[in-house]
């Protein structure tokens, strides 16, 4: 397909004397879309934050783009291409919607030295505002972008969130369950913008999620997670009759989910 | 509230607020004695302490409970230098102050921001003000606990444009220029992308990280500028109190400017300015009332607390939300961003 984006290899991560990680070795290659998998307590979310620079390995490196990138703070790595949206969508929720898009557009011509950290502008730059307007449309806000992000119904602050992360023009986009706490007609149409932005900007997307069928719809690759350890990573079809896999997670997960 | 983002509305109400306090601060030479007039000095340095107090508690989220520590080392630098020297370069014992609180801030943020946050970080902050509290009333050259005396009022300028501030209402007019100057540049910090990043740290400082902002620079960055205007207030001070004692580094004085901020509105650029006026006019009313003053004051901070969780400000823009058209629309001049907050 494309070029490698994210390669990681060796990630070990203990938080006292308990192992959370063990080994995690996983790659990306823009425009893909790539699920980690897992039961609860399987150390994905510690995945993530190690990935997206909130913790730091122990042991193991990280490649982003080429550059080595294990020690480096979360906003560096932002810098270089790491978008990330949360489980709890998290959003300015006593700014307009307009507003948050405009503070996440500032920050990024801040860190490219468009702009300058000390402006003495009493309000944004009119190709600011006509940026995020733009995106607001595009992401189906735009009739929203007065009202504050406080009040917006949920998946529409997840789509906001989503739109914060895309200004940003991440290679990598890091989402920690999105569609969590999402009505069904939400998920789909979720699900939808997720394929549309990984496809139109040939972002590697790297997910978690408890919803096999999402899983299954988005992801082109897929890498399942267990105490720590990877014991299954290839495509839909490969991980799907794992036996290992279903022996000790799809099995009840799906009848479940 | 529907506001369009880039209109000026908002703007201009703060615009005609700002202009109209500065004429009726320039005003009081005319009438007043010089009792009040020296009251309204020190009222406009307080501002002033507060305004950049609020930079860090109402925009930036975070508290500082040894604020005073600021003014304080601001006053003691202009002090020192105009009890040595009457005359000097314009402006230069206040540059001094400034320095001195960014110094200050600087080594604060070293030791407490650095590491801690939330309560840990105010009550390091206390901790620190305490010691420079103790510093000063230990330092003979600053007068002990007796405190510094002897500052002289300086003639500023050179040659041919000279300011003497010991005549007439000079350095009235000199603090207050001074003030209008610091409070615009405050204006500006709390509305520009640097102040807007601020209010989102304040929101989600995690969220503001993914947005690729060194966070605790920024953290450092605010608290360092208000260490300069808190200082630079104090420095204002000193000339026109003409004592300086170790109280103004006291604990108790630090809680002056979150009095200030939680009366007027912590949330609003003027809140602090109008809890500052308020606090004033009361200490100026009950000033004949021996011992009954804190009780006024304590009184009436309990009730806008209890009342007005959001301060004045923020009582005054819900009742007009709740009940638009009884009051006028100039009634209050919130900010743009906070008022759409609302």
């Amino acid at each position: 397909m494309n070029q490698m984006i994210l390669r990681a290899e060796g990630l070990y991560k203990s938080y006292g004397s308990i192992p959370v990680l063990k080994d995690v070795t996983i790659s990306m290659r823009a425009g893909e879309t790539h699920a980690v998998i897992g039961p609860n307590g399987a150390g994905k979310t510690t995945l993530f934050k190690t990935l997206s620079g909130e913790v730091f390995p122990d042991s193991g490196w990280i490649e982003i783009d080429g550059k080595r990138v294990e020690k480096l703070a979360g906003h560096r790595r932002v810098r270089i291409g790491v978008g990330r949206t949360f489980q709890v969508a998290r959003v300015f929720s006593d700014y307009s919607v307009l507003q948050n898009l405009v503070v996440a557009i500032e920050a990024r011509a801040r860190f490219r030295k468009r702009l300058p950290t000390v402006s003495f502008r009493l309000v944004p730059l009119n190709s600011v505002v006509d940026e995020a307007r733009g995106l607001l449309e595009q992401m189906g806000l735009g009739n929203q972008q007065d009202r504050l992000a406080g009040i917006l119904a949920y998946g529409d602050r997840k789509r906001l969130e989503l739109a914060m992360s895309l200004v940003l023009n991440p290679r990598i986009l890091m989402l920690d369950e999105p569609m969590a706490g999402m009505s069904v007609a939400d998920r789909s149409a979720a699900a939808e913008t997720i394929r549309r932005v990984a496809r139109e900007r040939g972002i590697a997307v790297l997910l978690t999620e408890h919803d096999m069928g999402v899983v299954f719809s988005l992801a082109n690759r897929i890498t399942v997670l267990n105490y720590g350890e990877i014991i299954a990573s290839g495509t839909p079809d490969q991980v799907r009759t794992s036996a290992k896999v279903r022996d000790i997670y799809l099995g009840h997960e799906v009848e479940h989910a | 509230m529907k506001l369009s983002f880039n209109s000026n509305w908002g703007k201009k109400e703060d615009a005609t607020t700002g202009i109209l306090l500065a004429l009726a601060f320039a005003s009081v030479p005319a009438w007043a004695d010089k009792g009040l007039l020296f009251f309204c000095s020190v009222l406009l340095t307080h501002i002033l302490f507060a305004l950049s107090f609020n930079l860090i508690f109402g925009l930036s989220g975070f508290v500082s409970f040894g604020h005073a520590a600021f003014f304080a080392i601001g006053a003691y630098t202009t002090g020192y230098l105009l009890q040595r020297q009457g005359e000097m370069y314009p402006f230069l014992f206040w540059i001094a102050s400034g320095l001195s609180g960014a110094v200050a801030a600087i080594i604060v943020a070293a030791i407490a921001l650095r590491r801690s946050s939330g309560v840990y970080f105010a009550i390091l902050t206390l901790a620190l003000a305490e010691l420079v509290h103790v510093l000063i009333s230990k330092s003979t050259f600053l007068g002990r606990e007796d405190g510094m005396t002897g500052i002289k009022r300086p003639v500023m300028g050179s040659g041919i444009l000279q300011v003497d501030l010991a005549a007439g209402d000079n350095l009235y007019y000199a603090i207050l220029i001074g003030a209008i100057f610091v409070g615009v540049v405050i204006y500006m910090l709390w509305h520009n992308a640097f102040g807007r990043t601020l209010g989102a740290i304040r929101q989600d400082e995690e969220r503001v990280r993914f947005l690729g902002v060194n966070v605790l620079a920024m953290r450092i960055g605010v608290f360092v500028a208000s260490g300069a205007f808190a200082g630079l207030a104090g420095g204002l001070y000193a000339p026109s109190a003409q004592l300086l004692t170790p109280d103004l580094g006291n604990w108790g004085y630090s809680a002056l400017p979150i009095l200030f901020c939680l009366v007027g509105g912590a949330n609003y650029f003027w809140g602090p300015v109008l809890g500052a006026i308020i606090f004033a006019g009361l200490e100026y009313a009950t000033r004949d009332v021996i011992g009954l003053s804190e009780i006024i004051v304590g009184m009436v901070l309990l009730i806008v607390v209890l009342a007005f969780p959001g301060g004045l400000i923020g009582g005054v823009i819900t009742f007009r939300q709740r009940w638009p058209g009884r009051l006028s629309r100039n009634a209050s001049s919130a900010s743009l961003v906070r008022e759409s907050a609302e």
